[in-house]
């Protein structure tokens, strides 16, 4: 899973990236002037804190605004980041009317995404100067505190999300759990965007990995099943003296045997082949067809 | 995070970096992200790396001799810089804490310059961590303060920068420690500039003495409650000596003197901290202390009750 962090400057940016590789994604930060084409075809994207007065200083964010318009992935923006992609559907953004700096008490309004299995109120941690003033048009608003009303939102048709707060740094209590049920979300798109693989929709990654090697197996086992065929009379005559030698080995020497068994077993390695190389049960079933059709002869 | 892997990493990069006959200096304060870094270095090039300490007449109580007994005991190779005259001479009427920052971290280098040259070392190890770059301000990133070690060697210098702990958060660098041995791996964080920023305005050597007392006090009485076992050892914990006078009342006579703030904090990676809650016998022990023992010099004691953010962990 491939989430990077765009960096608008922020003292905890690195925190993020620090939290995501905790939790084993492959992560990059990136300046926010990289060409959406660079970040196509991630699965997930941070857009992080900074400085920057996002109301009146929006040049200093980078390509941010072209990120939320064009990525076909889930979004979390963080602090200065959420207030972007809030700015984006027509919020108002400006100067906090009580900021806070340190210790905030959120109130969680919205179980449904970020906040699945968290408490309905735990300490976050907070560093801002300005703040959301209304709430963006298609979304909902998920968290709140006692001095800012928009501490978190989540868009209803698509999978954007923001929090004012830093989920990121040390003191914010389930902050990894937070990054967690991100992290979800992402997994979830990827598999419904498998799912309509067929709809044209671009098909995650790991399905393709698997099609080459079944594509390779699939035509193996059709040259066996040619090869079982072609050499029906030899094979047939080979299971019968083999057969024959088991049961004189059984009543003469055990070289013999031990012989006879190993001609069958040279069989084993190509069908275990067949059975593990590809993780499909349809390959498996094949493979004990031709088990069966062979020891049928 | 994997210690081990880490350490094998770094010792493979720095032997990629460094070719064969390659000579290095390391700045070592005695802290935990500066020993780590010797060590590392050290299990790469051996005697190929000097170690200096410079004794810039900012230090702690004992610390040039507590710093010299660690760096004997690691058989790196070792040199004692003494260097206060000049750091008080760079100090004189300096007041704003950039500025501060600043001429120190100058007159540092060019003291250090004099070690490297004569040792022929082309390569500089510091021991950088990301807190120390990303409160230094970039291209995208706010000046929050400057540190020491990040902003580049002056051009004159010719050698190379080498900084293994680039990436690593002090809990990480902590997890490096145990794993090398490193007798320093519970240090608590000591700043770069040392105690000239504990020092509010300008830095003289009489105020320098003043806060390395009241420092020396905090440490010790809050080491003393932690192995009662009546409080946790906090993350740092230190006094600043503010520029402020107040009036007091000593033996029926009046005073006029100095104001001592006591920091405690509790914290992972510094990046966020709250003050740490010690008992208020504790505080009260430290405040006794400070005023009975320094009287003539500071007559006020407070407690900084500040989390990071809204300010940070030292006072400059």
């Amino acid at each position: 899973m491939k989430v990077y962090v765009v960096d608008n400057g922020g003292q905890w940016t690195h925190r993020e990236w620090r939290v995501l590789r905790c939790l084993g994604v492959e992560t990059r930060m990136v300046p926010n002037t990289t060409p959406f084409g660079e970040l196509k075809d991630l699965d997930g994207l941070v857009l992080s804190g900074g400085a920057p007065n996002v109301a009146c200083d929006g040049s200093r964010m980078g390509n941010g605004a072209e990120y939320i318009d064009r990525a076909e992935y889930p979004v979390l923006g963080i602090c200065a980041g959420m207030q972007l992609m809030c700015q984006r559907f027509g919020s108002e953004v400006g100067p906090a009317d009580t900021p806070e700096f340190g210790e905030v008490e959120l109130k969680v309004s919205d179980h449904s995404d970020l906040f699945r299995g968290l408490p309905d109120e735990f300490i976050a941690w907070g560093s801002h100067n300005d703040e959301v003033k209304s709430v963006p048009a298609g979304f909902r608003v998920t968290a709140s505190s006692p001095s800012c009303g928009i501490e978190a939102v989540a868009c209803v048709d698509r999978p954007l999300y923001g929090v004012q707060f830093h989920p990121e740094v040390e003191n914010t209590q389930h902050g990894s759990e937070m990054f967690r049920n991100f992290l979800g979300i992402i997994a979830a798109q990827r598999r419904r965007g498998s799912r309509m693989e067929g709809s044209g929709k671009p098909a995650p990654e790991g399905r393709q990995a698997t099609q080459f090697p079944l594509a390779i197996c699939s035509s193996w086992l059709m040259i066996c099943q040619i090869w079982v065929l072609a050499c029906r009379g030899m094979f047939a005559s080979f299971a019968r003296s083999s057969r024959m030698l088991i049961a004189e080995a059984a009543r003469t020497s055990s070289a013999s045997f031990v012989s006879s068994t190993l001609a069958f077993a040279s069989w084993a390695p190509l069908l275990m082949f067949l059975g593990t190389e590809v993780s499909s049960a349809r390959m498996s079933i094949a493979s004990v067809a031709c088990l069966m059709r062979l020891s049928a002869i | 995070m994997d210690a081990e892997a880490f350490v094998r990493e770094s010792v493979e990069a720095i032997n990629s970096k460094i070719p064969v006959g390659g000579k290095a200096v390391i700045a070592c304060s005695g802290g935990v992200d500066s020993m780590v870094t010797a060590a590392l270095a050290s299990k790469a090039i051996g005697d190929r790396l000097l170690a200096v300490y410079v004794d810039s007449g900012l230090m702690r109580k004992g610390e040039t001799e507590e710093v010299e007994g660690m760096l004997k005991r690691t058989g790196i190779n070792y040199r004692i810089a003494r260097a206060a005259d000049e750091y008080f001479e760079a100090l004189r009427g300096i007041t704003d804490p950039e500025q501060k920052r600043k001429a120190i971290g100058e007159k540092f280098i060019r003291v250090f310059e004099r070690y490297a040259r004569e040792f022929g070392a082309t390569f500089l190890f510091q021991g950088t961590i990301a807190p120390d770059w990303i409160e230094s301000g970039d291209g995208v990133r706010d000046t929050i303060k400057s540190h020491h070690n990040v902003g580049g060697l002056p051009k004159d210098m010719n050698m190379t920068l080498v900084e293994p702990l680039y990436d690593l958060y002090k809990d990480e660098v902590r997890e490096v420690a145990r794993a090398l041995g490193v007798e320093a791996s519970e240090r608590q964080p000591f700043p770069g500039p040392a105690l000239a920023i504990r020092c509010l305005g300008e830095v003289t050597p009489e105020k320098i003495e003043i806060v390395r007392e009241a420092c020396f006090i905090v440490e010790d009485e809050i080491a003393r409650s932690v192995r009662k076992g009546e409080a946790a050892r906090p993350w740092q914990y230190f006094a600043v000596l503010l520029p402020t006078r107040s009036v007091g009342v000593q033996g029926d006579r009046r005073a006029y003197g100095y104001t001592v703030a006591v920091r405690a904090v509790d914290s992972v990676d510094a990046m966020t901290a709250t003050f740490a809650r010690l008992p208020l016998e504790l505080l009260s022990r430290i405040s006794v202390r400070i005023t009975d023992e320094m009287k003539d010099r500071v007559n006020r004691v407070v407690y900084d009750i500040t989390s990071k953010p809204p300010a940070t962990i030292e006072w400059e």
